[in-house]
């Protein structure tokens, strides 16, 4: 826990990240109902103003030079006296009104324990236990952006959150910076963080790249096709309270992603995802796997094409090959060798 | 899917795994899965040894392998047909978006290539992008075998062939790019046609793109033909700098034009190539003079027909007549009618200029342009003893050239030049370019 004055975060002043602190620790204690939360902002009017407030009395607590305890306790208590307002005085619909009591008791528990590094840890964990010995232990880093991380409109893109990872990357250790627009951090931007982290921790903390490259056909395609994929199978291990809303707001994401349509790393990820899915059909039909293996191969095959020592776009002309119908017959003689022996991946490389 | 399903999934998909290992791969943890593995018996088995590090005392470490990947595959797709449908794989794109999606993807990976300074990875990505090509060619043709289309210009030899492509601009500059990045990649030589065909194909791409597009294209495309079009032409030194000089100069202007007008640049282009074109081939028949100035012919008025590097007639004194006639290469080449004196100040002005060239050590393109520069200074000097105004009109072809070679010009005040000056100046050697 951090002293007034004080911030866990180099790159964090103390009075944001009082601020942010506070926020996320509602966000943790309310996270079994978060996916509801979220979708309730929809059409909800008595939660969205709740929300509203908590965003308010968030931003009052960069005001007040006190400790972490301090901070979330005030608001925790703020945001109940909102929140019990509102069921007492204001019309709201039972399915709305059941949401605000269920966040009576949620809110009432609030911890003051640091969500962003316990969900950092979490998803390290897993991402260790697949990536094995060619894990990089790695270590995090928050930082405040000055704006949203796409200029976009919150209603449309609630996602005040991003991450990366520097490169090249500490001989020692790997970082991954959380980048968060703090003033706007809300429900969504909290339960995307899961998926956040876990992009960083599957595509590139144990890369073995020459560049860094934001439109890679495989870093930020094949290999984020893949960091859905483990998403879906680690949510309830990192945080099965989460999971629901960590499932859900990693595929809004996603969608949100996409809407940038002349952006080239839009592109790459649309490539990389149509080449998974284009190899999963592949080896259902060419060698009668079931869809499950067929997944689960894919994304093996990501992990361990990651680990290989070649050039980054030499992984990015065989995510092109793939991505059609039938890979070309060369490379389908390759892959037919690879499933027979999936310790050959690198093999698959060599075909031009 | 059920836990089982995809236990039985991760295990068929690693084949020799840990608990730990196989967990990474499923929604389950290692405990849940050890109990499976044992019911799952003699279809997975145990193997020998464990890994080095075991902080559960061993058990999550031990190594397990499928024995009969057949029966377990029977056994998953029980396990899946009685639980319910497997995972859902997420939206697919609509088929339009995914077919310009390769478009645009062959393209970011042209213009990429740029950057990449490993001759070995420019040429794996300009296969990457005629791959997205044909692909894109392919869906529209409704053919699936896209890999057999111009499949004949990847052996070493065989002519270049825009033919599969069809008639559209813009694949068949796509095209263009991806072969002359693999080209220049590989020291490849390229045929002078091509190049001038692609760079007319690179005009008429404003009615296929959007206009950041084409700049970016276009841009793209004058880089590689300028690293394509210079020639080392031994035992020619005399008349291989002042070539180089021009060529560089040209493609500068060229690029420079790019921002405010791509269409003209890419017009400009044309005959910059044009002209490049025909001095490889009368080079290498070991025939022709520096273009700095050539004399063409008398005129029954007793004016001269001459072709003259263009920054030269900045350095002509007002009192001598020169009357321009056509553009060889915009704002590189031009021809006109000079009276003698116009005619003999040019000719003079070329050969100092030539004879600079040849001495200089420095070969790089903004070593040539700031030495013409500088050497227009002296030139100008010399012209002003007739013309006041040379000096003014020569300084803004300095800093048009030096702006040319990304240099901060010094423009000097005007002052009458000691005739007998000559060579590069001090500044030159000082490294200020």
């Amino acid at each position: 826990m951090s002293t007034a004055g004080t911030s866990p975060y180099v790159l964090l002043e103390p009075p944001l990240w009082r601020s942010l602190l506070a926020r996320a620790a509602i966000f943790r204690s309310a996270r079994a109902a978060l996916a509801r939360l979220t979708m309730a902002t929809e059409g909800m009017q008595a939660v969205q103003l709740v929300l509203i407030e908590l965003d308010l009395a968030a931003r009052k607590l960069a005001d007040l030079d006190c400790d972490d305890d301090t901070a979330v306790e005030t608001l925790a208590r703020e945001w109940l006296a909102v929140i019990t307002q509102t069921i007492d005085g204001k019309p709201a619909g039972p399915d709305e009104r059941q949401l605000l009591i269920e966040l009576q008791t949620l809110v009432s528990a609030a911890s003051v324990d640091d969500p962003f590094g316990e969900l950092f840890e979490a998803v390290q964990a897993q991402a260790e236990a697949l990536y094995g010995a060619g894990w990089r232990r790695s270590r995090l880093s928050v930082a405040h952006m000055l704006s949203h991380p796409r200029n976009a409109d919150l209603a449309a893109d609630p996602y005040a959150v991003t991450a990366m990872t520097p490169w090249p990357p500490d001989a020692q250790s790997a970082e991954v910076e959380l980048r968060i627009f703090c003033d706007k951090f809300g429900p969504a931007a909290y339960a995307a963080v899961p998926m956040v982290l876990t992009h960083e921790f599957v595509c590139h903390v144990p890369a073995h790249q020459d560049k860094a490259k934001n439109d890679s056909d495989f870093a930020e395609g094949f290999l984020d096709w893949a960091a859905y994929y483990f998403l879906d199978q680690w949510a309830s291990k990192i945080d099965a309270q989460l999971a629901p809303a960590a499932r859900q707001h990693a595929e809004r994401l996603k969608a949100v992603l996409e809407r940038r349509p002349e952006a080239p790393e839009v592109h790459a990820r649309a490539i990389g995802h149509m080449a998974a899915r284009c190899l999963i059909a592949w080896l259902e039909r060419d060698r009668g796997l079931s869809k499950d293996e067929s997944i689960a191969r894919v994304a093996r095959l990501a992990v361990q094409l990651n680990l290989v020592d070649r050039p980054l776009d030499v992984k990015d002309h065989f995510v092109g090959l793939l991505s059609w119908q039938d890979p070309p017959p060369p490379l389908a003689e390759a892959l037919r060798s690879w499933v027979a022996d999936p310790t050959e991946a690198e093999r698959l490389l060599e075909v031009m | 899917m059920s836990t089982n399903a995809g236990i039985m999934a991760a295990a068929l998909a690693l084949q020799e795994f840990t608990l730990t290992q196989l967990a990474a791969y499923c929604s389950s943890e290692p405990a849940e899965i050890s109990e499976v593995m044992e019911s799952l018996r003699p279809l997975v088995e145990r193997s020998g040894g464990n890994t080095a590090e075991s902080p559960d005392g061993g058990r999550n470490s031990q190594f397990w392998h499928v024995a009969q990947s057949d029966a377990l595959r029977e056994l998953l797709a029980e396990e899946s047909s009685r639980s319910g449908t497997s995972r859902e794989l997420g939206g697919l794109r609509s088929p339009d978006s995914l077919a310009g999606l390769r478009l645009l993807r062959a393209e970011e990976t042209l213009v990429d290539c740029a950057a990449e300074e490993s001759a070995d990875v420019r040429r794996v990505m300009a296969i990457t992008a005629k791959n997205y090509l044909r692909q894109f060619v392919a869906e529209g043709a409704d053919r699936l075998d896209w890999w057999a289309l111009g499949a004949e210009e990847d052996e070493i030899g065989a002519s270049i062939s825009k033919d599969w492509v069809g008639k559209a601009p813009r694949l068949r500059v796509d095209l263009a790019l991806a072969t002359l990045t693999e080209s220049e990649a590989l020291g490849h030589n390229v045929p002078g046609d091509f190049l001038i065909e692609t760079a007319a194909e690179v005009c008429e791409l404003g009615v296929d793109i959007d206009r950041p597009r084409h700049r970016t294209l276009a841009e793209r495309f004058f880089d590689l033909a300028d690293q394509l079009t210079r020639r080392p032409f031994a035992g020619a030194s005399r008349i291989e700098a002042p070539e180089r000089l021009l060529s560089a100069v040209g493609w500068r202007r060229v690029r420079a034009q790019v921002e405010p007008d791509v269409d003209k640049a890419a017009q400009e282009a044309v005959s910059l190539l044009r002209w490049l074109v025909e001095k490889t081939d009368d080079l290498l028949a070991g025939s022709g003079d520096s273009d700095l100035y050539r004399f063409l012919g008398h005129l029954p008025d007793g004016r001269n027909r001459i072709a003259v590097y263009s920054d030269l007639l900045q350095i002509v004194p007002s009192q001598y007549d020169w009357q321009p006639e056509d553009e060889v290469v915009p704002g590189l080449l031009v021809e006109g009618l000079a009276d003698s004196k116009a005619a003999v100040h040019l000719e003079q002005c070329a050969n100092v200029l030539e004879a600079s060239l040849a001495q200089t050590p420095f070969q790089s393109d903004s070593a040539l342009i700031g030495l013409a520069a500088h050497v227009f200074q002296d030139l100008a000097a010399r012209g002003a003893l007739v013309d006041e105004e040379v000096l003014p009109r020569s300084n803004r072809a300095r800093v048009d050239l030096l702006g040319l070679a990304d240099v901060r010009a010094r423009t000097t005040a005007p002052t009458v030049a000691r005739p007998n000056q000559s060579g590069p100046a001090d500044w030159l050697y000082r490294g200020e370019i």
